[in-house]
């Protein structure tokens, strides 16, 4: 019996919702006044509604297809799975995204498939939608498209020049843990079609230099980001961060997404089926943050881990401050901006506004609580002009002050 | 005490010529009594009468408001507390003479205009995520009809009428209308209309889609991830009773625990029967040359080479290229940023000045092999760039055999070495390079060696009289290297070895 579109549209969400990103900011602004269509971006995105899981609902994020040709482990739509299946066409695709839209329920699309027949026909297809929407229905909303690496690099150029952004997925930190869980994909691939996408980005931006009007199309005016699954294998987060700082460097991303992995159905058997490490995932984001916005270096943050691993219990910035006290007290009245936004407890804007602040006056304790809204952490770290942390700093049981209280085990 | 009476609640126009005298005599604002609209007696009623003090100099100062604290106006008219009017202006009244008066974290007012354009901001944003539209019917027009939706929303504070542009970028092309308890906006495709509060009973009650979005709601929660604070801060419980989605919060959290316990207890199945016929043979795929004959299998076979760590970080081999009887090779010492990505050698900013260099030497560097000692990119990610990084004598070593390959296959008469690193691994020579530039070495294989810089080493030196004469001598030496290929006397290492 034919599925219905409600029935294949639970099916087809169901399987998209692995996916961590959901953001549709950051792009360039357009709206329809002139072309009398639909849509609009204006910058800031907007989250429509929220799941019960605390995950903004943006965008309309579903698979074309669940069917698919390979037979990666993590992956709930591999071939091997029992899963039940479905595809829209393009029309179904395009309706929907519209219907939806209209309604104000989504700001955009985030299309994804599974790979059917080849790379370069999957592909073919959600192209075919991003131009339907844009050139056919006069869309001007958020577009992402989960790019397919194996395509034809002339598809991914016409995908970028219909989407907001593009993204590809490198799945795993490593490319021995790629090849064992995803054999039929290849981190080659993956990183040669990210520097594609990187080359269209540059290439299609307009040359500061060159005094002419001419403006080349935007490609992917959002950027290009990419997803780790955190937990299916045994990297170490070392491993993960280190391959996110080569790829942050290498192909500008905007994002890496670290999404826990979790439970799916009919799982195989050889992936730990426990739920999912959301803390270590937290844990990443924040060392992924001290990397890109905090001046840290990946070696900084691992040096004392001896496993490779983030505490659990507190979070990276602290955990580096507790194991380097040497470099502390940080005299918030002199201390240059590295070093107070190493503080911890200190975020990037309380120290843009600390340094405001001290222009006019020589700030105290008070004053650091005011601006901070919390001095809970950050008074064990910084001296003021009426507030030195003393032995405070030196105390063996500091770290015990800001990790979780210990939790009775439970007996069995 | 003096009243003044607003007739709209929000209108920025009326606002601004209501205040002005007031601001121009200077009239404290404990002195002003607000109110909208007429009817209501209040305590104050029969003070009407009652004159204001004007200022005794009687003069009239001028009244200055930027454009900026208009437009802040403008919105916190917009708030519901009637003590508005009060902050406004009195906040403005201090802005008449103390240009910093807003960010006076000491002045009430101030304060309160802050908290309350923030409050407004809020309350748009919600709206802008919140309004959900539906479809009550079509409307014949010259070309396709136009579909008219409607929705109910319950703002916080009146800002029907300043997120209306907002709806009319986005849904330009449909008509709709807004139903708030402070007012109606209406869109028809080309002007905005705005129209009295209405009762929530008008609007319409379901729509179509609703259950394909709430069937796309309850799929895309990830049962195992519940976090409920998280979702309740963004999406407070009181916009749930106009939200078509969140009816099934409820049972979807009911459910959670068990769909989750679920995929963990369940057994493992086999795998799906066609799998293997569907399945893509990738060990096919992965098969390297059994062995290697020619130059695009040594360039194929490099390709996945994981002699050394470099591979992992970089994104692709950079083999050589160029005819395979090129009579000069060029070798450099790695790809850079460019060729990383591009998968070809000297095509950046370096390659660049190679280029030119070639040009004014009278060389073509189609005719030329160009290649690099070691065929992977090494960096140190540096935020969003790469920072260049020389290989290590073990890189190089590692390394080697692939450009052994390229000369074997290559022959070329004359190999000119850019830079320490080429000339190490043509040669094993590990002095400096200013001690042999200008002469020829000789490798064992007896090919001519003809060490020179390498051009990135050109750019980094800053522009004068230093660079100038070293890029001269850089193409000094590509001259001399084409002479050599063109000398009658150097026959090809083929023959050379033959005569040995």
């Amino acid at each position: 019996m034919a599925k219905t579109l409600i029935d294949r549209l639970s099916i087809l969400a169901d399987a998209a919702k692995y996916d961590a990103s959901c953001a549709s900011s950051s792009t360039t602004r357009k709206n329809s006044l002139s072309s009398g269509g639909i849509g609009s971006t204006e910058g800031m995105g907007i989250c429509h509604s929220y799941a019960p899981d605390g995950r903004c609902i943006s965008l309309l994020k579903i698979l074309m297809t669940n069917f698919c040709i390979y037979d990666c482990r993590y992956c709930v739509n591999r071939v091997s799975s029992n899963v039940e299946r479905a595809r829209f066409s393009v029309d179904e695709v395009v309706k929907l995204t519209l219907d939806f839209y209209k309604r104000n329920y989504i700001e955009g699309l985030f299309l994804s498939s599974g790979i059917i027949r080849s790379s370069d026909y999957t592909m073919e297809q959600m192209v075919e939608i991003a131009r339907k929407l844009r050139e056919d229905h006069k869309f001007k909303g958020y577009i992402h498209l989960k790019t397919i690496p194996e395509a034809d690099p002339l598809l991914i150029k016409q995908a970028g020049l219909l989407s907001d952004r593009l993204s590809i997925n490198i799945e795993l930190p490593t490319e021995a843990a790629l090849q064992s869980y995803a054999p039929e994909k290849s981190t080659l691939t993956i990183k040669t079609a990210m520097a594609g996408v990187r080359q269209s980005i540059e290439d299609h931006r307009p040359d500061k230099k060159e005094r002419s009007n001419h403006r080349p199309p935007k490609f992917s005016p959002a950027g290009q980001s990419t997803q780790m699954i955190v937990g299916a294998d045994a990297s170490t987060d070392a491993d993960i961060m280190t391959s996110s700082t080569s790829l942050y460097s290498s192909y500008k991303l905007k994002r890496v997404y670290y999404s826990a992995f979790s439970p799916i159905q009919d799982a195989s058997k050889d992936l730990p089926l426990v739920k999912p490490p959301l803390m270590r995932e937290h844990r990443l984001y924040q060392a992924d943050w001290l990397l890109r916005f905090y001046g840290f270096e990946t070696s900084e943050i691992f040096e004392d881990r001896k496993n490779g691993m983030l505490d659990l219990d507190i979070d990276p910035k602290l955990s580096w401050a507790l194991t380097h006290r040497a470099g502390f007290p940080v005299d918030v009245n002199r201390a240059t901006k590295e070093q107070l936004v190493r503080v911890p407890g200190l975020g990037l804007k309380s120290v843009e506004r600390i340094l405001r602040a001290r222009r006019q006056t020589r700030l105290r304790l008070a004053d650091v609580k005011t601006i901070a809204r919390s001095i809970k952490i950050s008074k064990a770290f910084i001296e003021t002009s009426d507030w030195t942390p003393g032995s405070l700093l030196d105390s063996p049981s500091l770290r015990q002050a800001f990790a979780p209280a210990p939790e009775q085990l439970l007996l069995l | 005490m003096k009243r003044i009476t607003l007739s709209h609640e929000t209108d920025l126009t009326l606002w601004r010529e209501s205040v002005r005298p007031f601001l121009a005599a200077r009239v404290r604002s404990g002195s002003l009594l607000w109110r909208v609209g007429e009817a209501r007696t209040d305590l104050f009623s029969d003070m009407a009468a009652v004159p204001i003090k004007t200022p005794k100099s009687n003069a009239e100062y001028p009244v200055r408001i930027s454009k900026s604290h208009l437009s802040l106006c403008e919105r916190v008219l917009c708030h519901r507390d009637p003590a508005r009017f009060h902050h406004l202006y009195a906040l403005m009244l201090r802005l008449q003479t103390d240009p910093l008066a807003l960010d006076d974290p000491l002045f009430t007012s101030a304060n309160w205009v802050r908290d309350a354009d923030r409050a407004i901001g809020r309350d748009r944003h919600k709206m802008h995520a919140f309004v959900r539209f539906k479809k009550v019917g079509e409307r014949e027009t010259v070309g396709e009809p136009r579909e008219i939706f409607c929705a109910w929303f319950e703002p916080d504070h009146r800002i029907v009428e300043l997120t209306a542009a907002f709806f009319a970028r986005r849904f330009t092309g449909m008509d709709w209308s807004i139903l708030t308890p402070y007012g109606c906006s209406h869109w028809d495709g080309s002007d905005l209309k705005f129209s009295p509060p209405v009762e929530k009973s008008e609007a319409p009650t379901s729509d179509t889609t609703e259950a394909a979005w709430t069937t796309y709601y309850s799929s895309i929660f990830n049962p195992s991830r519940v976090k409920i604070g998280a979702m309740m801060s963004e999406m407070p419980k009181k916009y749930w009773k106009n939200l078509p989605e969140a009816k099934v919060i409820p049972q979807l959290l009911q459910q959670a625990e068990l769909r989750q316990s679920g995929f963990m207890s369940r057994p493992e199945t086999k795998p799906h029967l066609l799998t293997d016929k569907i399945k893509p043979d990738v060990y096919a795929r992965q098969e390297l040359p059994a062995k290697i004959r020619s130059l695009a299998d040594a360039a194929s076979a490099a390709a996945r080479c994981t002699n050394c760590s470099l591979h992992s970080c970089a994104t692709q081999t950079v083999f050589g290229e160029g005819p395979v009887d090129a009579r000069l090779m060029l070798v450099g010492e790695q790809p850079g940023d460019t060729e990383d990505l591009r998968g070809r050698p000297f095509v950046g900013p370096a390659g660049n000045l190679l280029n030119q260099a070639l040009t004014e030497a009278g060389l073509a560097r189609d005719d030329l092999y160009v290649t690099n000692a070691v065929k992977h990119f090494k960096f140190v990610p540096r935020g969003k760039s790469r920072i260049h990084k020389s290989p290590s004598t073990y890189e190089i070593q590692q390394c080697g055999p692939w450009l052994d390959l390229e000369r074997q296959f290559v022959k070329p008469v004359v190999i000119l070495a850019l830079g320490k690193t080429a000339l190490r691994s043509l040669s094993g020579y590990t002095g400096t390079l200013k001690a042999v530039r200008g002469t020829i070495v000789r490798s064992k294989s007896g090919e001519i060696i003809l060490p020179t810089v390498h051009p990135s080493y050109l750019l980094r030196l800053r522009e004068g009289p230093t660079r100038d004469s070293e890029y001269r001598s850089f193409v000094d030496d590509l001259t001399r290297a084409k002479a050599l290929i063109a000398s009658e006397a150097i026959a090809p290492f083929e023959d050379i070895s033959k005569a040995g």
